[in-house]
């Protein structure tokens, strides 16, 4: 059988179907993947008609899209044990050895030849726009099985959304975390750290008082301290991004804030794992929003055994300084950074009355 | 504070020395193609020896492994890895995602891969996880513990070829030749390209210095991409 070769001229002319559940790409006749000149082809289909179970909404625009998501797609079978790669394998078929340097299929979680992973990283930076828009539109389908959801708020993670499309996504993230947030699976905590960092990032400076009630206690069970890291890091970088407009905007953030670094404050507790790391973020969020805790959290520092967490905080303080003050308009940040220069004054003061006592 | 280049004598590392090592296509010997934090203390390490690290690799891993040719000791005090703890704790969470992102689609690493500068922030008004070089994570690692390490000011930082980056560091025609990929590793196109890129060997150079001077950020000199340093051209 003569088999063209599609290139991406003639896919972008041509469209293919998806048929019923199980749908059909209905791909002619057996085609090699088209590869740009200089990179070998990786692996070839074999199938003039491939059945393939995709996600809902899933769409590829080409035909050569089409044939990646298929070798995608039929990647994750090959790793599916239930399904075996015995049924899969007749599809595909890897070229001949000798054909091409270290020819192998991607998509298997292999390390592939850079140049591979290099043009897939160009398809995506040329397409982010249609991926986006295929994981929003999968996201958002009542009928996803949670682990798949679960991956696809992890890669929304590093997709850049369009405007219209943010606050569809915020409600998507919103709702996950709220019913994954103490989840005691490894791999939700995981895909709750894509979305708290998704949905911190893009919210509205504004909003991020809404964040409060993530950090409430007593929901189910104890927050896991991998949700408490990145809720409280990601409101520190929110103010850090974005200097208040006011002092103390978020009272109640604060107070929750203002707990947490009290109760991992202890001395008992805070070098202990996670704990310090949380401590810290507090604070830094606390001093983030010019609340007048951060200057009660700031003395407590000083009554701690601990001169390495003082000298941290003056680190990450003179850090922010120096941000607000090169990246935030004069008259948007003067008020904060008059108030965060305060703060770091009393800290160093602090920290250097504790080295006088410690010494 | 010291850095060697191995030979067939035993060291020891310590957890979080930094380890080196070699590229074996660089245009010259000793020419240090990757670095990685020790993950672990290790004993009995000689030139080529398998070592756990936490390292970008890419992909992120905690620990992985990496040959070791060249090892910077960092004495670093209880309090200091206290501190360098800290940022591996909040890095944890964007490391995690990311792993589980590879595993899926293993070219999502060079997503959060970046060669220049040697940390970036995405995006970069309102951060959501950071994009590192192998050796953007090991300073940032050690800056986190009040170390200074290097300079990294780009007016302050020796171009690097494209042939030489090519060569040490295996990125392929692919990446220069298309605008969209050498601008999203921070290799934008110019007519001399070269790059202020950050390379591995500069760590090693900055931690073979006297403690107290280990603080400051050290200037690199353009015969520094190896290490030790090549005779200045």
């Amino acid at each position: 059988m003569a088999d063209p070769a599609i290139d991406d001229r003639t896919a972008k002319q041509s469209r293919h179907k998806y048929v019923g559940e199980e749908r059909q790409f209905d791909l002619p006749r057996m085609y090699d993947v088209a590869s740009p000149p200089g990179i070998t082809p990786y692996l070839q289909l074999r199938a003039p008609v491939v059945a393939v179970q995709m996600e809902e909404g899933s769409e590829a625009q080409t035909s050569v899209g089409v044939a990646k998501e298929l070798v995608n797609a039929l990647s994750g079978k090959l790793r599916d044990p239930e399904r075996g790669p015995e049924q899969l394998a007749p599809y595909l078929t890897p070229l001949p050895s000798g054909s091409g340097p270290e020819s192998q299929p991607l998509g298997l979680g292999e390390a592939g030849e850079p140049a591979d992973a290099f043009l897939r990283l160009k398809d995506f930076l040329e397409n982010q726009a249609a991926v986006a828009s295929s994981i929003l539109q999968r996201l958002m389908a009542a009928q996803q099985p949670h682990s798949v959801r679960r991956q696809l708020i992890v890669e929304a993670e590093v997709i850049r959304f369009a405007k219209e499309q943010v606050p569809q996504l915020l409600s998507v993230l919103w709702r996950f975390i709220e019913s994954y947030r103490d989840s005691n699976d490894v791999e939700d905590l995981v895909a709750v750290g894509s979305a708290i960092r998704k949905l911190v990032a893009l919210m509205d400076a504004s909003e991020i008082g809404s964040v409060a009630s993530l950090l409430e206690t007593g929901h189910r069970a104890t927050l896991p301290l991998e949700t408490e890291v990145e809720l409280t890091k990601m409101i520190a970088r929110k103010f850090r991004a974005n200097p208040p407009q006011s002092l103390d905007p978020e009272p109640q953030l604060a107070e929750r804030l203002f707990g947490l670094f009290g109760a991992y404050s202890s001395p008992h507790v805070l070098p202990r794992g996670k704990h310090k790391t949380v401590a810290m973020n507090a604070l830094l969020g606390l001093a983030g929003m010019c609340s007048p805790k951060a200057e009660e959290a700031v003395q407590r520092v000083n009554s701690l055994p601990f001169r390495w967490f003082g000298e941290h905080l003056c680190q990450e303080l003179e850090q922010l300084v120096d941000c607000w003050r090169t990246h935030a308009s004069a008259a948007e940040a003067a008020s904060a950074v008059a108030r965060l220069e305060s703060l770091l004054q009393r800290a160093k003061l602090d920290e250097s009355s504790s080295t006088a006592n410690s010494s | 504070m010291t850095s060697q280049r191995l030979s067939q004598r035993p060291v020891s590392v310590a957890r979080f020395d930094a380890i080196g090592e070699d590229s074996h296509t660089a245009p010259w010997p000793n020419f240090v193609r990757h670095v990685g934090l020790a993950f672990r203390p290790a004993n009995n390490v000689t030139a080529g020896t398998q070592v756990d690290v936490v390292h970008m690799c890419p992909p992120f891993e905690n620990p992985g492994s990496t040959a070791a040719h060249v090892v910077g000791s960092v004495p670093l005090s209880s309090d200091q890895e206290n501190r360098l703890e800290m940022f591996l704790d909040n890095a944890d969470g964007e490391f995690k995602a990311l792993r589980k992102r590879v595993s899926h689609k293993h070219w999502y690493c060079y997503l959060s891969f970046v060669v220049r500068p040697h940390v970036k922030a995405e995006p970069q008004d309102n951060p959501e996880y950071h994009r590192y070089s192998c050796v953007g994570f090991v300073i940032e690692a050690y800056r986190s513990a009040g170390l200074g390490v290097i300079e990294t000011d780009e007016a302050r930082l020796p171009p690097v070829s494209r042939q030489t980056l090519q060569e040490a560091f295996e990125l392929c025609d692919v990446v220069f030749d298309d605008s969209a990929l050498a601008s999203w590793l921070g290799l934008d196109r110019n007519e001399r390209e070269r790059w202020p890129v950050v390379l591995p060997s500069y760590v090693f150079h900055a931690l073979n210095r006297p403690e107290v001077e280990i603080k400051r950020g050290y200037p690199v000199k353009p015969e520094d991409d190896t290490f030790p340093s090549r005779p200045p051209a």
